[in-house]
């Protein structure tokens, strides 16, 4: 019986220092951790995060910490599933269009920042979020396959059936979300016969912005549903002029992205400096080449970004509409496109 | 686990191996738990957050049952091209063993499986979408074969692509394990290939079919991103689509955990009906009886399952 005595005895021992190891205080308290939850194309290591990372640690004397989740709509789903048990200090990259559903979870505080150096169209008044870049929905085409784009929606809709379009999936995706919001403001309640016109363009719609842009420039569709910065991206980064957005005279629809502080965040003082840091040239300026959008405050733009598109008209919903009928806007897509 | 529970430490005639533990239901049990644990820990943190959990308004509502429907449908018919187109895959393999490339194939049938849905997508379309290959191919025809892969026949493209492969290599496995006595015999006998498909590998083959039907038949029913982006939209909707929405972009827990009940249980009814008509495989012929491994307490023989 002396082997099963050795057994325990070993359990036991491997239990007690599981239970010393795990209960010691940890010896690396040595920087507090801001933790920042984003969308996966902020944190990846080809967009913005790591020079955000590196100019905001430079100032601050702490250590950030980006966790990328899979949309702006996982991260208010995630934070509302941890509630008051998060472990984030700032959500960033959240949506207008998901602005008051943010808001009526209670999660977030009040910024307290002066956003008198926000240059948006329309300006900034909220109390709880703050902005930090926004862009324009188009359709981006290739002018080499496409001579003359049409410079409507009403003229998208009513032009030759050849001509193919790929949108996204308003319900897995925010530019999906976005084009419906457009075609809302613009047509209202007579959104379901313009979906019912659109739908013998479109190619397909896909889960989310990669599938779509990834078949457009392999030459499945005419245009694609992106941003009107999309052009920059190429002429920039790849020195290619050939992708154009199509200017609309209805006008486009802004997407503003945005950022909050948690009210239950566990360091609430380097939150609200993260805050205050978006709204700084040092991040701003991070913003055209890093995330592809227009920044909120006046810094210097790439000369590139001078040939894009300008919208005359920025459309936008207030935030209560959406919230009030998303679904119900959602489930008429889905049938006027399912027939 | 409930025999075990009864039965004492014993010492298996003639081997002398013996331990501790061998007759406890302690490691198994709590290892059963542990494994347990994870999805109803899960499972019951999301139902404290629902109230009105209502399966019946879910199964009721016209919109879900198009839903199911379609996802039926479309796993149905993916599961039998695979499984269909497999079987002669597997034959070809097993016959031709020294054909050059071979063991690339199987190497790349195996990668098929793993593939991440939108490189798939990316590669499907590279080679059946408006301007792929085989369009390019029949544009020089003067054929134009416009958007076929938009549709049910993108899906099932797709849904073929990462299927048969796999069970093209399950049949294989089975025909390869047939033994050489077999073999022999076939050749003595003077067996034509219909004869040895009807009376050597239709008997394997058939054992294994509803296993692997069932796996391919779950994968394609829970099929989302290839199934939205190659279906063509709407349309093509199938009940994970739904369960996304409704607890990615609605937060409407109680309707995500209707939904996905919904889709456990056509699951598991499914399951349970396949496994009816799955047999026991002899792998080796042998003298038929069976024997306990020497370092287990009891229980059941090892070729039981």
């Amino acid at each position: 019986m002396s082997r099963t005595w050795n057994w325990n005895r070993l359990l036991g021992v491997a239990l007690a220092t599981a239970a010393v190891s795990l209960t010691a205080p940890s010896a690396y308290a040595a920087k507090p951790r801001l933790v920042v939850y984003t969308y996966d194309a902020f944190a990846a290591k080809w967009g913005p995060g790591p020079k955000v990372e590196a100019a905001f640690e430079a100032r601050c004397g702490c250590d950030l910490k980006f966790v990328a989740l899979d949309s702006s709509v996982g991260i208010l789903s995630r934070l509302k599933l941890e509630g008051s048990q998060t472990r984030a200090d700032v959500a960033l990259g959240l949506d207008t269009s998901l602005l008051a559903d943010a808001r009526a979870s209670g999660l977030f505080a009040e910024h307290g920042l002066p956003t008198g150096r926000v240059t948006l169209p329309g300006g900034w008044r909220d109390r709880d979020f703050v902005p930090f870049d926004y862009g324009y929905f188009a359709f981006v085409y290739d002018s080499t396959r496409l001579k003359a784009p049409p410079r409507s929606l009403a003229e998208l809709a009513a032009s030759s059936p050849k001509l193919k379009i790929i949108i996204e999936d308003p319900r897995s995706s925010t530019p999906g979300l976005g084009l419906l919001l457009w075609v809302k403001s613009v047509y209202g309640d007579r959104a379901a016969g313009f979906w019912r016109q659109l739908a013998p363009h479109i190619v397909t719609v896909t889960k989310g912005w990669s599938e779509a842009y990834g078949l457009f420039l392999d030459g499945e569709a005419d245009m694609v549903l992106s941003y009107t910065t999309s052009p920059a991206y190429h002429v920039i980064a790849e020195h290619k002029t050939r992708y154009r957005a199509a200017a609309f005279s209805e006008g486009h629809y802004m997407q503003i992205e945005i950022a909050g502080k948690l009210k239950h965040a566990p360091h609430p003082a380097l939150a609200d400096k993260f805050l205050a840091f978006l709204l700084d040239p040092a991040f701003q300026s991070l913003i055209p080449t890093g995330n592809w959008m227009f920044p909120v405050t006046r810094v210097a733009l790439p000369k590139e970004f001078g040939q894009l598109v300008q919208p005359a008209i920025s459309l936008i919903l207030p935030e209560s509409e959406i919230a009030a009928h998303r679904k119900a806007w959602i489930a008429e897509f889905v049938t006027a496109l399912g027939r | 686990m409930t025999q075990m529970a009864t039965r004492k430490l014993r010492r298996p005639f003639g081997t002398g191996i013996s331990h501790p533990l061998a007759g406890s239901p302690w490691p198994g049990g709590i290892a059963a738990g542990m494994v347990w644990l994870v999805p109803l820990a899960a499972a019951a943190g999301l139902a404290r957050s629902a109230t009105g959990v209502n399966l019946s308004g879910v199964w009721h509502d016209p919109y879900i049952r198009g839903v199911l429907l379609f996802t039926l449908w479309q796993a149905t018919l993916s599961t039998l091209l695979s499984v269909a187109f497999a079987v002669p895959v597997a034959r070809a393999l097993h016959r031709r063993g020294n054909h050059p490339g071979r063991r690339w194939f199987l190497a790349l049938a195996g990668l098929a499986f793993v593939t991440p849905s939108i490189v798939a997508i990316f590669g499907i379309a590279a080679v059946h979408g408006h301007s792929g290959y085989v369009n390019q191919g029949l544009a020089l025809l003067g054929v134009d074969g416009g958007y076929y892969l938009y549709g049910l026949t993108g899906i099932l493209i797709a849904h073929t692509f990462f299927n048969l492969p796999l069970a093209a290599r399950v049949f294989l496995q089975g025909l390869q394990s047939v033994p050489p006595e077999t073999w022999r015999l076939a050749a003595q006998l003077g067996m034509r290939s219909r004869d040895i498909l009807r009376i050597i590998e239709w008997p394997v083959l058939r054992a294994l079919l509803p296993g692997v039907a069932g796996i391919i038949f779950l994968l394609t029913f829970t099929s989302f991103a290839v199934v939205l982006t190659l279906g063509g939209g709407p349309r093509a909707t199938t009940l994970e689509v739904a369960i996304y929405q409704s607890l990615r972009m609605d937060f409407d827990i109680p309707r995500a955990i209707s939904l996905s009940l919904l889709q456990v249980t056509v699951c598991a009814l499914l399951f349970l009906c396949f496994g009816r008509y799955a047999r026991t495989m002899q792998l080796a012929p042998s003298a038929g009886r069976d024997f306990s491994r020497p370092d287990t307490a009891g229980g059941l023989p090892a070729a039981a399952i």
